[in-house]
């Protein structure tokens, strides 16, 4: 039985100046994967070369156990795809984009795609390149779950838009996680939106995921604290991945396990573990060049 | 491919009623003057106008992108970008033929040129479409440029010479009408597919 409706193993890439890779993992059907990572650190990219849009220099990707290159154009229907752009022509009108999806996808069902329409307030006669980036977003999404995805890749798809839009997108990547076979990858700056809806975080900084766990060990895994700079002294120096200095002492993200006892330690949120495990890897790299030379 | 054919119709609607007017235009002005080779020298040069308005249609809103996360193959992407080329070369050749017969009162004239009417726009695309897939619309436009001006200068020339082209054709169709309207079917037929192969190689190894 297929477990996973992606799997990457050894994949890179590399452009002048950054390298992606290599990278190894997979998103397990049933689950949303939330990929995070700062700006530049390669999400956009992965998410391009899953959907076979950029040539990995190495490695493989199986969707659904078939490699991509060798099965697409089918293995399309059961994928739905949101970039932060929705790159649909600007001068269709959103029913003329329906009837283009119908004559595209083999699955195409035209009547969720009006139900969606209908449902996100889409104006049937408006050009795409008069809607507003929420509306466009509707869009695509509205595609995207009415040809029978069985798969949702987003990229960025919730940024710039207010909140009561993102969670209304999100209320509806909920629902379709209802069905036991459908799975989500969602790359998002905004991690408050992963912290609600994801199964799992992979982190991606500078071109290499640096874990992909459950989001909830995640949270139970790492700890947040304050404390004066005599108490760090005789900490477990493992036990720290991050820390922000100020005027009575530090601000320490920890892994709770090697931790003492009688600490009082609080739960960070994702965005607080990513921050706290950028600077920290920003610090090992500035100590390790300063080593070097 | 009816996808494509589909978008590139509606999102370039006022384009195509645009040409549409020019046709007219061009179709009461040459009547009137008994200028009558426009008409398929007209649809030889429109391919190009409409080539150049859907790529750039499609740059703007990043549409490969889109197409290429649906079912859409990269094959089906590039042949849809011959297919203006190929209606329009149907259009010259019926024109060409008509005028020339009209004209000439000659079958194996009329048969010859509208062959040749028929292979311009399609050999032209067939040059211009490999390099907008390769540069995108605004660098390749350099070479859209340049087969304009080439067909400019084709039009001047045979303006200037239409008679001694003409007695070079009526030459060639005395030799064997046949096989000379098969060999300009046969070229239009392998650049078309050179082409078309050519553009379905860039695009699968183009990156979006």
């Amino acid at each position: 039985m297929l477990n996973n409706a992606i799997e990457i193993q050894s994949l890179t890439k590399n452009y002048p100046g950054f390298s992606l890779g290599p990278l190894n993992f997979d998103v397990p059907i049933g689950c949303m994967v939330g990929y995070i990572g700062e700006n530049g650190s390669g999400k956009s990219t992965t998410l391009k070369a899953i959907l076979g849009l950029i040539h990995p220099d190495s490695g493989e990707i199986k969707i659904f156990g078939k490699n991509i290159k060798e099965h697409e154009p089918t293995i399309m229907n059961r994928i739905g795809v949101v970039f932060d752009n929705s790159s649909i022509p600007d001068e269709m009108k959103v029913k003329e984009v329906g009837k283009f999806c119908k004559l595209t996808f083999d699955t195409w069902e035209e009547v969720t795609f009006h139900d969606y329409v209908t449902r996100f307030k889409l104006p049937g006669e408006r050009k795409v390149k008069t809607l507003s980036r929420g509306m466009k977003m509707k869009l695509s999404l509205s595609i995207a779950l009415s040809h029978q995805a069985e798969l949702l890749i987003l990229d960025e798809a919730t940024s710039g838009l207010d909140p009561v839009v993102r969670d209304e997108i999100l209320d509806i990547l909920l629902d379709f996680l209802q069905e036991e076979t459908h799975t989500v990858l969602i790359s998002s700056d905004i991690l408050s939106d992963l912290e609600k809806a994801a199964d799992y975080i992979a982190f991606l900084h500078n071109g290499k995921i640096l874990f992909m766990e459950e989001k909830d060990l995640l949270v139970e895994r790492y700890a947040l604290c304050s404390l004066d700079h005599e108490t760090i002294q005789n900490l477990n120096p493992d036990a720290i991945v991050g820390r922000r200095k100020h005027a009575f002492g530090q601000d320490l993200l920890v892994l709770r396990e090697l931790m003492p006892t009688g600490i009082k330690m609080s739960k960070p949120s994702i965005e607080d573990i990513m921050v706290y495990i950028i600077k920290g890897e920003e610090k090992k790299e500035e100590e390790n060049e300063s080593i070097a030379l | 491919m009816k996808a494509l054919l589909y978008k590139d119709l509606v999102s370039g609607k006022s384009t195509y009623l645009l040409a549409l007017v020019i046709m007219l235009f061009v179709a009461f002005y040459v009547t009137s003057n008994g200028a009558m080779i426009l008409i398929p020298i007209l649809f030889v040069f429109m391919p190009m106008l409409l080539n150049t308005v859907s790529f750039r249609n499609e740059s703007t809103s990043d549409f490969p992108k889109f197409a290429f996360t649906t079912p859409i193959t990269r094959e089906d992407y590039v042949k849809s970008k011959y297919s203006v080329a190929i209606l329009f070369g149907i259009m010259a050749l019926i024109s060409g033929f008509i005028l020339f017969y009209h004209e000439y009162e000659s079958l194996n004239l009329a048969l010859i040129i509208g062959a040749a009417f028929f292979a311009l726009p399609i050999i032209i695309s067939a040059i211009q479409i490999p390099f907008i897939l390769k540069f995108n619309e605004e660098k390749g436009g350099i070479i859209v440029v340049a087969t304009n001006f080439l067909i400019f200068a084709l039009a001047h020339f045979m303006g200037d010479s239409l008679g001694r082209l003409i007695i070079l054709i009526q030459k060639l169709s005395y030799l064997n009408v046949y096989l000379t309207a098969g060999v300009i079917f046969a070229i239009t037929i392998i650049v078309f597919t050179v082409s078309k192969n050519i553009g379905v190689a860039i695009t699968k190894r183009k990156e979006y």
